[in-house]
């Protein structure tokens, strides 16, 4: 197995360049903007010399590379500086935000590949019939609706026109004082299962349903359309034929037989769905007012708070390095064909 | 003086022209291209979505004929009408009139659209096709670039960018394209390495072909199908993305009629005035999903055709 | 000697982009049980169209437009997918011209085998890894139980294809079908895999269906067969007496075309014009354009195929000429 561990390793000195080459881009694109970081950390009506002042304290006088290397020194330490707008360590607000938003990426997810990828086998497997055309077309619709325009139609038709389900926020108020979720890992349909907490959970999981289902419609479609053409060639091969040839029943081959063949390739739409998902968790965030990392860095950006956006850039580029890498290496183990 | 140099240019780009066209009557592209039409008119969705867009097309560059009211000047007793005969998509919180400003922002989307994947084709497919052909070290190096810029998740490049630059829709379309171009370097370069073995570039080769050549006549034609088929369906996503830009008020800044700018400023009344934000977000909808059918039908149409190989 | 399989007037369709294509026009043969009959033709000329229809494998696009299948007198074309599965495998075996693409990549061999096996007997997977183990006995292949871990592609072509033979063989059954399983392999491994294929048809009551483009191979190793030529048979019988005495033009023009390193000749004996195009299918003969011999009746009338010795049919309208010459 050694020539896996040279692949791994080999596969981790990649992610690190690009961990770091995402990071110096960050880093000098944001030294690059135009306001003044020292006049915003110390507000608007601040005097020339107390602007000056932060200006040495927050390290601004030093030329560029020694501030990026600082800059990077305290990345790795942890210490990832202090939010201009909200004043708190920023290591300390993406904390209490982060898990918000990995719960409704994680449900979004879940709901894309549970509808996605089975409509995607069955419309392979009865090609060019009406149930085909049908999968298609649904895929399409989804893979067109602009995520904010759904959030708030949907937003519209169940929140208010019919009321059955929460207009925002991940939990209702009065939930949240008289039941509140104790904090195990910040998910609250877990935390709140962990302590029994069952109407909380109950109030929670209402709460999930509208975001999670606009955050997975883009991958839903992109999940059915690429699971469709991948088993569609797969189907087309000879061995297929040959595996009919020796008499294989249909459902044999469509569900055991293509399906291994079928697998490597859906960890790629799954990297991608969740590529997607990332994305489209900011927009979901802002309609739905989600408390969660997609809020947090709008704000930011629109107050201009940028140790905040470096910040988030350099998380999001590791969570995406980290999970193409783990597919990655899952897909050179599943493929007898990669020479490990 | 000039006008003999325009003359002279002029002579050249006929004959060049002229020279193509015969070279396609005898390779039979015509007969290809005619057959490839066909086949995406007998089905009735994408036949749909080319109706669809040529419409649209039609709405933005005669925008300014369609549109019935000044879509900058605001009327402030008309806010907020309901859509009517007078007013057929209502009115917004200045009082303007949704459906001209509607008409309008067709432009904004569809050249933003447009022009991302302009940019992004551009860069990476004749990327992906040196490093595909060349291979070893510019190969290696262009990839490991092109996986960097995968990681970015394009919507928090386009943040950091309009960040950077400031907002605006110019800034948000440099964003996205900047992180768009990687898929279609994977895209080409995959086709191109597939390619490369093939025994008519050995044959072209012999002829002596320089590479360059050879990548112009060969790999180019052959490599373009995949790349037309998602570029089209990333035409749609690219509406998606710079109107999600708008909604962010990172993109297009008012009083632009962008259609994501456009929803974003019907939420705060999504529940009195809700056709200040349905309407732009309806036209999104329906242009995205034109333009992923579209692509859709292209793939089954170009398909098969694609693998048969031209210039053996 | 009973006929096992007979193929009367098969004629199949495809439907096409540019048209109809009328890949097969009338094909007639019937094979004897326990003989090696040998389908010989050039590429596309529809040997191959021939044996998916007997397995009932076409794609979609095609059509059966007539004729008869009858394997030990049930008709084929009559029957469902479902009855048609549990044929295949079990009665009527197939193996393929490419072995390499013919397994499935991201199984072990073993697995492929021991699946088949079970899908056809109703045996314990330990009972199904011995009966595995013999069909690799019986094919030859070195150290079984080591092959059966192997993958695809850790194997020779050569092994790859006795694996498939493997398969096709482990079921017992009546008729094998080889689709040039020789074609893609080297010329010292063809002969090892022909040989072994005929060891195995003397051993059991084996009845094969080979399809070949190479007239050397049907020397050697048929007992009958049948030329084809543009989705019909246009010669079949006895090798023997069709080696030694071809009647139809198109026969003449492949055997004259083996080079023969005795020969004086200097140039290659060459069949001059190209194959017709199936959508449009000339009148009369389909051989007629390239036919030295081509008379008016040829250009007019479709041939019929005569028996003009016992066991040997030729569709030719100028049979008693040609003879004669």
């Amino acid at each position: 197995m050694s020539g896996f561990r040279q692949y791994l390793v080999k596969r981790l000195i990649l992610a690190l360049v690009v961990v770091i080459g995402m990071s110096m881009i960050t880093f000098f694109l944001a030294r690059v903007a135009p306001s003044d970081p020292a006049a915003l950390w110390v507000g608007l009506h601040a005097r020339p010399e107390q602007v000056e002042k932060a200006r040495i304290e927050l390290g601004l006088d030093k030329p560029l590379y020694i501030q990026y290397f600082i800059y990077i020194r305290d990345l790795v330490s942890g210490s990832w500086g202090i939010s201009y707008r909200t004043r708190r360590p920023v290591i300390e607000d993406i904390m209490n935000y982060l898990p918000a938003s990995i719960e409704l990426a994680v449900a979004g997810l879940l709901i894309a590949s549970v509808v996605g990828i089975p409509l995607g086998v069955v419309a392979a497997s009865k090609k060019d019939t009406k149930v085909d055309h049908a999968c298609r077309t649904f895929g399409v619709l989804t893979l067109s609706t602009p995520s904010f325009w759904m959030g708030l139609t949907l937003q519209l038709i169940f929140a208010r026109i019919l009321g059955i389900l929460p207009l925002q926020g991940r939990l209702s108020p009065d939930i949240a004082e008289m039941n509140p979720i104790q904090r195990i890992t910040g998910f609250y349909l877990v935390d709140s299962l962990l302590t029994g907490n069952f109407v909380a959970f109950q109030d929670a999981l209402l709460h999930i349903i509208l975001p999670s289902i606009t955050l997975a419609a883009y991958s839903t479609g992109l999940s059915l359309r690429m699971t469709r053409s991948t088993m569609i060639e797969v189907l087309r091969e000879r061995y297929i034929v040959a595996a009919k040839a020796f008499g294989m029943p249909k459902n044999v081959i469509m569900f055991y037989y293509a399906l291994k063949n079928a697998i490597i390739p859906t960890l790629t739409v799954l990297g991608i769905s969740f590529a997607w998902t990332l994305t489209g968790v900011f927009l979901v965030e802002v309609v739905f007012n989600w408390p969660g990392l997609g809020t947090y860095t709008w704000r930011a950006i629109l107050a201009v708070d940028y140790p905040v956006i470096v910040a988030v850039t350099v998380i999001s580029t590791l969570i995406i390095v980290v999970t193409n890498l783990i597919l990655d290496l899952i897909q050179a183990y599943l493929d007898p064909r990669v020479k490990l | 003086m000039r006008a003999n140099k325009l003359a002279l240019l002029s002579a050249a780009c006929f004959v060049k022209v002229r020279s193509l066209l015969k070279d396609f009557e005898r390779e039979g592209r015509f007969r290809e291209i005619r057959l490839i039409v066909n086949t995406l008119m007998k089905n009735p969705l994408t036949l749909a979505s080319i109706i669809i867009l040529g419409a649209l097309i039609f709405i933005a560059v005669l925008a300014p004929w369609i549109a019935l009211y000044p879509i900058y000047e605001s009327n402030i007793e008309k806010k907020y009408k309901p859509p009517s005969l007078e007013h057929p998509f209502g009115t917004d919180h200045l009082g303007r009139d949704i459906f001209s400003r509607v008409v309008f922002g067709a432009r904004s989307s569809l050249i933003a659209g447009i022009t991302i994947v302009a940019i992004s084709v551009a860069i990476g497919w004749p990327l992906g096709i040196v490093a595909g052909y060349r291979g070893g070290k510019i190969d290696t190096l262009i990839m490991r670039v092109t996986d960097m810029f995968l990681a970015f998740p394009s919507l928090v490049l386009a943040l950091i960018i309009a960040f950077t630059l400031g907002p605006s829709l110019i800034n948000s379309m440099i964003a996205v394209s900047v992180t768009w171009w990687p898929w279609y370097t994977r895209l080409a370069r995959a086709d191109t390495v597939s390619l490369r073995e093939r025994a008519f570039i050995e044959a072209s080769k012999a002829m002596g072909l320089t590479d360059l050549q050879i990548m112009l006549r060969h790999i180019i034609p052959n490599t373009a199908a995949p790349i037309i088929v998602q570029a089209t369906m990333d035409l749609g996503t690219a509406i998606l993305l710079a109107a999600g830009l708008g909604f962010l008020g990172l993109g297009a800044q008012p009083p632009e009629p962008e259609w994501g700018l456009m929803v974003s400023e019907g939420r705060p009344v999504i529940l009195s005035a809700w056709w200040v934000s349905v309407f732009p977000g309806l036209f999104i909808f329906i242009t995205a999903a034109a333009f992923n059918l579209l692509g859709d039908g292209l793939r089954e149409a170009l398909d098969p055709r694609l693998r048969r190989v031209r210039g053996a | 000697m009973k006929p096992l399989l007979v193929v009367e007037n098969l004629k199949v369709h495809f439907d096409t982009y540019d048209g109809v294509v009328k890949a097969l026009d009338g094909v007639t043969f019937d094979v004897y049980e326990g003989e090696t009959f040998g389908l010989v033709g050039e590429t596309g000329c529809g040997k191959t169209v021939t044996v998916l229809s007997i397995m009932r494998l076409l794609p979609e696009n095609s059509r059966v437009v007539s004729g008869r299948i009858m394997l030990r007198g049930e008709n084929l074309l009559e029957k469902s997918e479902n009855e048609m599965a549990k044929l295949r495998g079990r009665k009527i075996s197939m193996i393929f011209q490419d072995p390499s693409a013919s397994l499935n990549p991201v199984f072990t061999v073993g697995e492929q085998i021991t699946r088949v096996i079970m899908i056809h007997q109703q045996l314990s997977k330990e009972k199904a890894r011995e009966r595995a183990i013999e069909a690799f006995k019986l094919v030859a292949l070195p150290e079984p139980e080591k092959i059966l871990k192997a993958y695809p592609h850790e194997l020779s072509g050569g092994m790859q294809q006795r694996v498939m033979i493997a398969m096709a063989l482990s079921t017992d059954p009546d008729l094998l079908i080889a689709d040039e399983p020789t074609s893609l392999l080297d010329v010292t491994i063809q002969a090892q895999i022909l040989k072994l294929l005929q060891e195995i048809k003397n051993r059991r009551k084996l009845t094969i269906l080979l399809i070949t483009h190479n007239m050397g191979i049907v020397a050697e190793y048929c007992d009958r067969v049948g030329v084809m030529y543009a989705g019909t048979i246009v010669e079949r019988g006895p090798v023997k007496q069709i080696l030694e005495k071809p009647y139809h033009p198109y026969t003449k023009g492949l055997l004259a075309a083996i080079p023969k390193p005795e020969s004086r000749k200097k140039r290659l004996h060459v069949i001059e014009g190209f194959i017709p195009d199936l959508i449009n299918r000339p009148r009369g003969c389909s051989f007629h354009p390239r036919c030295p011999y081509a008379k008016e009746v040829c250009r007019e009338k479709e041939p019929v195929a005569e028996e003009i010795e016992p066991g040997r049919y030729v569709m030719c309208h100028l049979i008693e000429e040609v003879v004669v010459a």
